[in-house]
Formats: C-alpha cells, sequence, structure tokens
C-alpha cells in the first residue's frame, strides 16, 4: 500500500515537471518528488520496526532512525530550493508578464533576434 | 593535524557569516577582506597537510568524535588535497578580480564563500547523505551566483538550472535510497570495506540472492551518477550549462567553469569507485569523445564571448571522462590523465573566462560580431593568448600535455581517437574566432561608462593584474615542467609508479600539435565565408526547450540502466519487501 503512494507521487512529480506548461506548476511537482523522496525513506526505515525510536529504558522493536533523522535535513533543504525557486519565478513574472514556459522561450527566441 | 580538516570547511563558512555582518554594517571592504583572508587561510592548511599527507598517506577525521557507522567521516587524499588547491586557487583568482569589478555587495561575497564552502564539502566528506547536503549547498549558492546580475538571461537560465538540478537531485536521493537498502550505511570507506571483504560485487547483506543485490546496486550507482553527473555536465547532461555560464557574473563564471564542474566530476568519480560498476566506467569512453565533439561543434557556432567559452566547458569535460572511462577494468594511465586534465582546464578555462570578462567589463561588448569593432586594451591580449593556446592543446602549456596524455589513451581505437583530434581542431578553430574580441579595432569603446574605461586605458587595474598573472603564470609552469608540477600530484593520488607519468614532448606529438594548428585555420577561413555563418546561424538557433531537457535527464537514467548492462535478467523486486 504505501509502495503504490510512494509509485503515484513520484509518477506524479515527474510528469508534472516534465510536462506542465506553468512554472509555478512544476515547482509545485519538486515539491511532491521531495515529499515522495521523505516518505519512501521513512517507509524504509519502517520496514525493521514497530516503535518510535525514543530511547528509554525498554524500547524494543524500534524503526531504523537513520532515514528519519537524515529526511529531516532534505525537509529543510527542500523548502530553501522551492524558495529560491518561487523566488526566481516571481522575478520572472514581474518581468515578463507570463509564468507560462511556452510563452517565455518564445519570448526570449524573439528578442534574440 | 587531523583536528585541521574540518577548518577547511568551517573557515569559508565562518567567513560567509561575517559577510552577513558586514552587510548589516554596510562595510563593503569588511567583506572582501574576510573574504580574501579565510581562501588565503585554506591555502595555508592545506600547505601545512601536504608533510602531513605525505607521511601518512591519507587521513581520515571523524565529526564529533563518533566512529563510521555513526558520525560522519571526512576523508583526505592527494586526490582531495589536488582538488582542493585547485578550488581554493582558482577561487581566490576569482574574488579578487570581482573586487576589481567593483560591482558586487556584500551578498555576492555571502553566497561567493558559501560556494567555496560547500566546494570543500563535496571534495572532503566519505559520506553519501552528507555529499548531498554539500551539493544542495554548492547548488543553492551558484542558483542565486547565476541570477545575480537580475537580467533578463541569467533569471531564465538560473530557472532551467534550478529545475534541471532539483530534478537530478531527486535522482540521486533514489539512489541514496537504494544504497541504504541495499548497503545499510551511507559512508563509502564501509561500502567499500564491505564490498572487497565480500569478494567483489556481492555485499555481505545479500538477502535473497547475490545478483539481485548485485542488479540494485548496479541500479542505484546508475541514478548516483546522473543524480550529480547532470553537474559535470556530459552529455546529454550538459543542456543547461552555455546558458548558466555564459550568464552569471564573470568571477562566478570562472569558478563554475574552472572548479564546480570538476568538483562534482570527482563525486562521480569517488562513487563508481567505491561501488566500482565497470560496465558504467566504461560508458564514459564513449560518453567523453561524444560529449568533447558535439560541443566543440556547438562552441563554432556561437557569436556571444562568454557562451563560446562555456561550450568549451562542457567540450573539455569531455576529454576528462574520456579519460576516466579508458580507466575501466583497471589501469591507472586514464585516471593520471583524467586528472591531469582536470587541473590544467581548471587553470587555462578561469584564465579564459577572466580575461574575456575584463574585456567585457572594459569595452562593454560581448558579441563577437560587435566587439571585434572595438579595441580592447593591449594588455589584455598576452593573457587570453596564454589561455587560447593552452585549450588549444598546444606547447609549451599545460593543456598540451594533458591533452596529449587523454588522446594517448586512445591509440587502440581509432575511431574515438579521430573524435578527440578533430575536437581539438575545433577548439583551436573557435579560439581563432574568438581572438577577434582582442584584435585592435577601429573604434574606441562607446557603451561602457567613462570612469571604467578610463581606468582601462592608462595602468590596469592590479585586482586584474594578479589573477590573471598568476593564473597564465601556472599554466605556463604545468607546460614547462609537467612532472614536477602535475606529475607528482598526480602520481600521488592514483598511484600510478612514478615512472609512469610519461612525457609529452616527443617530436611526433609536437608535430601533431602543429597539424591541429593548421587545420584550425583552415576551419577558421571556412566558417568565415558567407554561406557557412549562415549554416551556422541556423544552427545556433537550435535551442532544446526547458522540457526537451527534463526529458533528457529521465532518459540518461534509462540509457546508463540499459547500455550498463545492469538490469540485465529481470528487475531486483526482493529489495522491496520486508
Amino acid at each position: 500500500m504505501a509502495g503504490a503512494i510512494i509509485l503515484i507521487l513520484i509518477l506524479t512529480g515527474i510528469a508534472g515537471v516534465v510536462l506542465v506548461d506553468n512554472l509555478i506548476k512544476k515547482v509545485m511537482s519538486l515539491v511532491i518528488l521531495n515529499s515522495a523522496i521523505v516518505i519512501l525513506f521513512v517507509w524504509s526505515g519502517s520496514l525493521t520496526g514497530s516503535e518510535a525510536p525514543i530511547m528509554l529504558a525498554g524500547a524494543r522493536d524500534i524503526v531504523d532512525p537513520l532515514p528519519q533523522a537524515i529526511m529531516l535535513t532534505d525537509i529543510v533543504i527542500g523548502i530553501c530550493v522551492t524558495a529560491v525557486a518561487l523566488a526566481i519565478v516571481l522575478r520572472i513574472y514581474e518581468r515578463w508578464g507570463t509564468v507560462s514556459r511556452r510563452k517565455l522561450e518564445k519570448l526570449m527566441n524573439e528578442n534574440d533576434d | 593535524m587531523t583536528e585541521a580538516l574540518p577548518l577547511l570547511i568551517l573557515l569559508p563558512f565562518a567567513a560567509s557569516v561575517l559577510c552577513l555582518l558586514a552587510r548589516l554594517l554596510r562595510r563593503l571592504l569588511l567583506a572582501q577582506v574576510v573574504a580574501v583572508l579565510s581562501l588565503g587561510g585554506i591555502l595555508l592548511i592545506l600547505g601545512l597537510l601536504l608533510p602531513v599527507l605525505h607521511s601518512q598517506g591519507g587521513l581520515t577525521y571523524s565529526m564529533g568524535g563518533w566512529p563510521e557507522p555513526l558520525g560522519i567521516a571526512l576523508n583526505f587524499d592527494t586526490l582531495a588535497w589536488s582538488s582542493s588547491v585547485m578550488g581554493t586557487v582558482v577561487g581566490l583568482c576569482a574574488l579578487l578580480f570581482a573586487i576589481g569589478e567593483r560591482k558586487y555587495d556584500s551578498d555576492f561575497y555571502f553566497f561567493f564563500l558559501l560556494l567555496v564552502a560547500g566546494m570543500e564539502g563535496v571534495i572532503l566528506t566519505g559520506d553519501l547523505f552528507n555529499m548531498f547536503v554539500f551539493i544542495e549547498i554548492v547548488s543553492i549558492s551558484s542558483y542565486i551566483l547565476i541570477a545575480y546580475s537580475l537580467s533578463r538571461d541569467s533569471l531564465w537560465a538560473c530557472l532551467r538550472y534550478l529545475l534541471l538540478s532539483s530534478l537530478s537531485i531527486f535522482l540521486f536521493l533514489l539512489g541514496l535510497f537504494l544504497v541504504y537498502r541495499i548497503m545499510g550505511t551511507f559512508s563509502l570507506r564501509l561500502i567499500t570495506a564491505s564490498l572487497s571483504s565480500a569478494g567483489g560485487t556481492v555485499p555481505p547483506a545479500a538477502s535473497d540472492s547475490a545478483s539481485g543485490t548485485a542488479k540494485a546496486l548496479g541500479l542505484a550507482v546508475a541514478a548516483l551518477t546522473v543524480g550529480i553527473g547532470l553537474k559535470a555536465a556530459f552529455v546529454p547532461l550538459h543542456t543547461w550549462l552555455p546558458d548558466a555560464h555564459a550568464a552569471a557574473p564573470h568571477p562566478v563564471s570562472a569558478l563554475l567553469s574552472g572548479v564546480m564542474i570538476k568538483v562534482s566530476f570527482l563525486a562521480v568519480w569517488r562513487i563508481l569507485a567505491a561501488l566500482g560498476t565497470t560496465g558504467l566506467q566504461a560508458l564514459f569512453r564513449w560518453i567523453g569523445p561524444l560529449t568533447a565533439l558535439l560541443a566543440v561543434g556547438l562552441a563554432l557556432c556561437q557569436t556571444d564571448s562568454k557562451r563560446l567559452l562555456a561550450f568549451h566547458s562542457v567540450s573539455q569535460m569531455g576529454l576528462i571522462t574520456a579519460a576516466f572511462g579508458a580507466a575501466a577494468g583497471g589501469g591507472s594511465a586514464g585516471l593520471s590523465a583524467s586528472l591531469a586534465h582536470i587541473l590544467s582546464h581548471s587553470l587555462f578555462k578561469s584564465l579564459l573566462f577572466l580575461s574575456v570578462g575584463a574585456a567585457i567589463h572594459l569595452t562593454g561588448e560581448r558579441d563577437l560580431q560587435r566587439s571585434s569593432a572595438i579595441s580592447t586594451p593591449p594588455w589584455l591580449m598576452p593573457f587570453f593568448l596564454v589561455g587560447a593556446l593552452s585549450i588549444s592543446g598546444l606547447p609549451p602549456f599545460n593543456g598540451f600535455v594533458s591533452k596529449t596524455l587523454v588522446v594517448s589513451l586512445f591509440k587502440s581505437s581509432p575511431l574515438l581517437a579521430t573524435a578527440l583530434r578533430l575536437a581539438a581542431v575545433g577548439t583551436a578553430a573557435s579560439m581563432i574566432k574568438l581572438s577577434g574580441m582582442f584584435r585592435r579595432g577601429r573604434m574606441e569603446p562607446l557603451a561602457a561608462d567613462e570612469a571604467v574605461v578610463g581606468s582601462g586605458r592608462s595602468a590596469p587595474s592590479p585586482f586584474f593584474l594578479i589573477p590573471l598573472s598568476l593564473l597564465a603564470l601556472l599554466c605556463l609552469a604545468g607546460g614547462i615542467a609537467p612532472r614536477f608540477l602535475i606529475g607528482s600530484l598526480v602520481v600521488s593520488a592514483t598511484g600510478e609508479p612514478s615512472g609512469g607519468f610519461p612525457s609529452a614532448y616527443t617530436a611526433e606529438h609536437l608535430i601533431e600539435s602543429g597539424i591541429y594548428a593548421a587545420l584550425a585555420a583552415g576551419v577558421y577561413l571556412l566558417i568565415r565565408t558567407h554561406r557557412a555563418s549562415r549554416v551556422l546561424k541556423r544552427i545556433r538557433d537550435l535551442r532544446l526547450s526547458l522540457d526537451g531537457s527534463l526529458v533528457l535527464i529521465v532518459a540518461a537514467v534509462v540509457l546508463f540502466v540499459v547500455l550498463g548492462g545492469i538490469l540485465r535478467g529481470g528487475f531486483p523486486s526482493a529489495l522491496f519487501s520486508r
């Protein structure tokens, strides 16, 4: 079940990044991909046990804590990249008044000549 | 002395924080001084570490005192030392140039130092997840530096690079997941140890079948290679580089082209060395010459000076990856040729970017069709000439030595050797085209503002002269005394016996480079004709759309998996069960 959800998220994300015309939606698809990675790692950690990895006395059958720990870092990095991406898209919108990839590339090529 | 290792990363980090403080206090000078001092400090530490390295062979430092499966290790060997020195020297030159340009505020120095810190981290780290973190530090600071001017081209180039790079980093994380599933650790050293103790490619945690895990490991390496390989910019992952490196401010272009792409390639190198999939490494034998030839062809078509240079960065990466691929399946000659070309390319490419950058800064014109009419200050010409001769592989400069090493690896396959030779001819021809920028023109510069041009005509600023002369001298020194300078480093980094670094100065190689130069002049005359220039314009206008390059990344993974022969005989589905 978890595997299927992760697969759907990954496919949605890749399709969104590659196929969608709107730049904001492309950035959103990247966020979806990143979430898929987070779920993937946390899920793989959960395969080794069933209890939260809080090391109190008597803790037993805990999940692998490392994937959870590194995913915290990944979430932070993901937020930074998203923030930069949205800032750039905003600048682009202010300059050209569009966030459509197709229109932007057309404008670029026209200005070159 | 081992305790000094984290300082290599922490020093630029701390300095970048001081730059933020300088921004608050509105003291630009503070940021500049701090930046120069921190890079000087790194060079000092590296100098002190050299004798230790010679006596011990390699150093390992565990962060926070935790040993390796729990903590993160920094590994320091000659490969790390030489690439760190290369990065810092080029970084210092670019920094002085940036100070001389007087266009940047404290923010710029903040991101510049962050970029240097990230690259040091990628070089030093011995942990795959840590590598991802440092790669992202490098990425985020380079996005912002590329878009620094907020011009039309730079914004679009930045977003393009950001989307491509984020998609590839997603692949890298998928690869990390597979590695962790199979090996149970991110430490490169422990992975190598457990792979070799199990006698080859069979990991110890092989639960069901050994071949299934080997396949999964192959998948992981393919994902990791494409994930970081995007930044190393070999075909078909090169599509972002010409735009991004052309749109960046000049010192940033020098740093990105000179160091950043090589550091990413060294990460690929380390991953392939630790996880050992020779099928993938052998692929680079073909990717390399293809990259070199394709990018040179496109470079010849460009009229924008910095775009032309950026395409050459791709083509020189082709030479580097070709040599790396030739080393697949044992033999260190390929590795040492690859490292030698990494070191010399970083010197001459940053020299070229800085001298072209200085010309653009002083004349205000970057288009080759227009700039040939404008006079450039004559003192720039010698610096450009050193870089141009070096990248064209002519003696007595370092490019000649390392390019000869790379081409001589391909004696047994005439097809690939011909591709590399054609690329060399094209490189020289496009350098002749680029030199039009530095010829004496009819007009004095009009576009630039008076103060800047005035300073260019009188005495050149020392902030331009010092970095340019330093890089030019190093290029010359690398060509005159290759054994002493490049040879000793390369030999100790790749473990080749000291007799193995061959001399490039044989009659055969000298004649060969003479023929290249003559052919290049012919090619240059050919592309100047009216009919050819129309064809070139048509090729120049063929631009791959953003979506096209995104698809190429996905295609690259599939290509690597199929051509690397990883999935022969079914998918390792056992990986996803409990």
